[in-house]
């Protein structure tokens, strides 16, 4: 029998996922305080383990690890970007020791290190964003801002906006539909054709979402919305009543908490998470 | 002084209102869709790309919704560059680029009352110095300064990743720019979403 599975804004989850188990407040706060891990820490060592701490959360959770192929591209072109921009601009000092000389370009040692250490850096940073896409849904995100007491609109807003992300994209396909129907072959293109015509579409899908607005608005203002919340007055938050907060959304939170806050204090009162520290800099 | 889109009639009372709420998180929506592909289409890394469309949303959002379209300018980034695999904290430094991109031709078109139809050579000068050279320019000193306090690029690469965002964003937001505000100015200026003045 097929796995149940549950749509995230990356892809979809088994329904058993042990991440369900977590109140959606606790998994947005999830990307709010890990997300400040690689920030503060510059030791790649750490940076490491977080990524790897990361991948063993993706598996835990029983995401699909190929959702990680496809930002394999992302990966390879910030590498790229980093090792051009550290090596061939990342300036010369007498004590450097140089690896190659290529024309008047010196590739230094200190440049590549360093290439190595912010590469190391942003590979956690992007796991925590893709773990986060991977595991949440536009309901869960709404929840998450209703349960931190986010003001009415502001949360409403996060959801219409998150919902008109995939309006806009079945009107993407809409229209890519009715190019393909006029016998235009997209495949056929050359690359920078491919790019001006994806560039294109805005204007289709502005208008679109111009017309749209006043649908969702005349739908708001016959359900008596306003900026406040309901003109009825005070009711019960129908979604928010579906979570509750358990033992271990607690436990998560004070450990992430707890996490953060010694990684801030021992950044500030020891130089153990120095750079220096870190065996690139023993090298 | 002959009678522009942004004056108001006799007697025109003006409010924000539920239409507001929901252009800006439909604009959002486009936003982040046009910008993730840009994002992909020809990136440089951190988010920065060679041709980000999502420019257009801004430069155009602010001066058709005013802060509406200058605040959802400056959220669909961050969904725009999460989606393209860049960090969160990236996202929050770009925050202040992103804002200025939207605000500057929101206010210059406001100031100067210019028609957003680009119907005149001064309109087009306009556009052409507030919503595509100035403010991107702004926006890219401001980005290539977090990417450097950050730590993720150089002083040497600087005017590397400065270029690559000011002409990345410059080239997307005069083509499409021009032509959204060409093509749907007219409607959009007698729909009840548009705003004369920032709010409402």
């Amino acid at each position: 029998m097929p796995t149940k599975m549950r749509r995230s804004l990356l892809g979809y989850l088994p329904v058993d996922s042990p991440i369900f188990s977590l109140h959606p407040m606790t998994r947005l706060l999830f990307l709010l305080i890990v997300s400040a891990y690689p920030m503060i820490v510059r030791l790649p060592e750490l940076n490491v383990a977080g990524s790897i701490f990361m991948l063993a959360l993706f598996r835990v959770s029983k995401v699909d690890l190929r959702v990680i192929k496809n930002y394999k591209m992302a990966f390879v072109n910030l590498f790229f970007v980093i090792a051009i921009a550290y090596t061939f601009f990342g300036g010369y000092n007498p004590d450097y020791r140089v690896l190659i000389e290529l024309g008047p370009v010196k590739v230094c040692w200190e440049n590549l290190r360093w290439a190595m250490v912010v590469y190391i850096q942003l590979i956690f940073a992007i796991l925590i964003m893709i773990f986060f896409l991977s595991t949440m849904r536009e309901r869960d995100i709404v929840v998450g801002l209703r349960a931190l007491r986010v003001p009415f609109v502001l949360a409403y807003m996060a959801g219409l906006a998150l919902r008109s992300i995939g309006l806009s994209i079945i009107d993407f396909n809409t229209i890519r539909e009715a190019e393909k129907a006029r016998a235009l072959d997209l495949q056929a293109l050359p690359f920078s054709e491919k790019v001006k015509k994806f560039g294109m579409y805005i204007v289709p899908l502005v208008a679109l979402a111009i017309r749209r607005s006043d649908e969702v608005s005349n739908a708001l203002d016959s359900r008596g919305f306003r900026f406040t919340g309901l003109k009825s007055g005070k009711r019960t938050d129908y979604i928010l009543s579906k979570y509750r907060m358990t033992k271990l959304d607690y436990a998560v939170l004070a450990g992430m908490g707890v996490f953060l806050a010694g990684i801030i204090l021992i950044s500030i009162y020891t130089d153990w998470l120095a750079l220096e520290s870190s065996l690139l800099y023993r090298i | 002084m002959a009678k522009t889109v942004w004056d108001r009639e006799p007697g025109e009372i003006r409010r924000p209102g539920t239409i507001h709420i929901a252009i800006m998180a439909l604009l959002i929506g486009v936003g982040a869709v046009a910008g993730t592909f840009g994002s992909l289409s020809v990136p440089l890394g951190y988010g920065v790309t060679g041709f980000w469309p999502g420019v257009a949303v801004q430069a155009v959002g602010g001066i058709w919704f005013g802060m509406w379209g200058v605040i959802a300018g400056f959220l669909f980034p961050f969904i725009s560059n999460s989606l393209a695999g860049a960090p969160l904290y990236v996202s929050f430094a770009y925050l202040p680029s992103n804002l200025i991109q939207g605000l500057l031709p929101a206010w210059a078109f406001r100031y100067f009352k210019a028609d957003p139809s680009l119907k005149s050579g001064r309109d087009w000068i306009l556009f052409l110095v507030f919503g595509v050279i100035v403010n991107n320019i702004l926006g890219a000193a401001w980005a290539v300064t977090a990417l450097q306090w950050f730590g993720l690029i150089t002083v040497e690469s600087v005017p590397l990743f400065f270029s690559g965002w000011t002409i990345g964003n410059g080239v997307p937001a005069l083509i499409f720019g021009a032509i959204l505000l060409k093509a749907l100015s007219p409607l959009v200026v007698k729909h009840r979403s548009f705003v004369k003045g920032w709010w409402a």
